[in-house]
């Protein structure tokens, strides 16, 4: 397990004042809420909001979630789901329904990747983040298969 | 739905799509929460509203459901490009072969979290540089 520093990606720009970026930032979305635009708001997201992630606590839970996502689908993929969640669950339950599945798997995953960022200090909104970007994910893909994309 | 069903429906996504698949769907749906938890912290106390809600926010009225719906489904769309650019990275560098790859042993190696914190700072800096 490695842990990483926090370190924010904008800190190193010189004379970075945190409060003068954010209501900048504010005042320049209100602008484009006006207008509505999907495109600009993700041009502004680009440069003011992205960026900001701090490293360590943003990106690690992104990082552990992808990797026991993975092994979860992989495993269900290869072997069947119930391999899949007895496996990520070190074989402690018995049978998994399909209404189980996404909260029990986003549940376990997410327990391990609390386990895994514990010592990094992440930020807990950030996490939480990840973890229900988790579950709506699982969710499309086990209610829509291959029209998830 | 039963279980065999919902096997089933991840079976042909993966078999479809792949690991490269769940990662663009994931980076998408993260993304989009993450602009609408940012951008909902970054408008301050003065228009304190759920997150869900703050894209539709027009001056001092509150739009039309069918509008939110409509933005949100466009900045989604938005969201899945750049998911596709982040997936893009990630398979140019061989470092993440092993992720694509679903190669299980390998993504305990505490060395690959490191890289995919680099490299994801280093995108979404080129992002800023890009706009």
């Amino acid at each position: 397990m490695g842990h990483s520093k926090s370190t924010p990606s904008i800190a190193k720009n010189k004379g970075f004042r945190p409060e003068l970026t954010r209501k900048k930032a504010a005042e320049e979305h209100a602008d484009i809420l006006k207008e509505k635009n999907a495109a600009q708001t993700m041009d502004y997201a680009c440069r003011c909001i992205l960026p900001m992630l701090p490293n360590g606590s943003a990106k690690i839970p992104v990082y552990y979630t992808v990797r026991y996502s993975v092994q979860f689908l992989w495993d269900t993929q290869q072997y069947g789901v119930d391999y899949a969640a007895k496996n990520l669950f070190k074989g402690v339950i018995e049978t998994i329904t399909k209404e189980q599945i996404i909260p029990m798997v986003t549940k376990e995953i997410w327990s391990r990747v609390d386990d895994e960022i514990l010592m990094s200090g992440a930020n807990k909104a950030l996490a939480k983040v990840a973890e229900e970007a988790l579950s709506e994910t699982l969710a499309t893909i086990v209610e829509k298969g291959i029209d998830a994309l | 739905m039963n279980i065999e069903l919902a096997e089933s429906n991840i079976q042909k996504f993966m078999n479809r799509y792949g690991i490269e698949g769940f990662l663009k769907l994931y980076f998408a749906k993260y993304l989009l929460k993450l602009l609408k938890s940012e951008l909902k912290s970054k408008m301050g106390s003065e228009i304190s509203i759920d997150p869900g809600v703050i894209f539709h926010y027009k001056g001092q009225q509150i739009e039309k459901l069918c509008d939110i719906h409509e933005y949100e489904g466009q900045l989604f769309e938005e969201c899945k490009k750049k998911a596709d650019e982040i997936i893009t990275q990630f398979k140019k560098d061989k470092k993440f072969n092993d992720l694509f790859k679903g190669n299980l042993e390998k993504l305990n190696d505490p060395l690959l979290e490191k890289c995919f914190e680099k490299k994801l700072h280093e995108i979404l800096e080129e992002w800023k540089g890009e706009n």
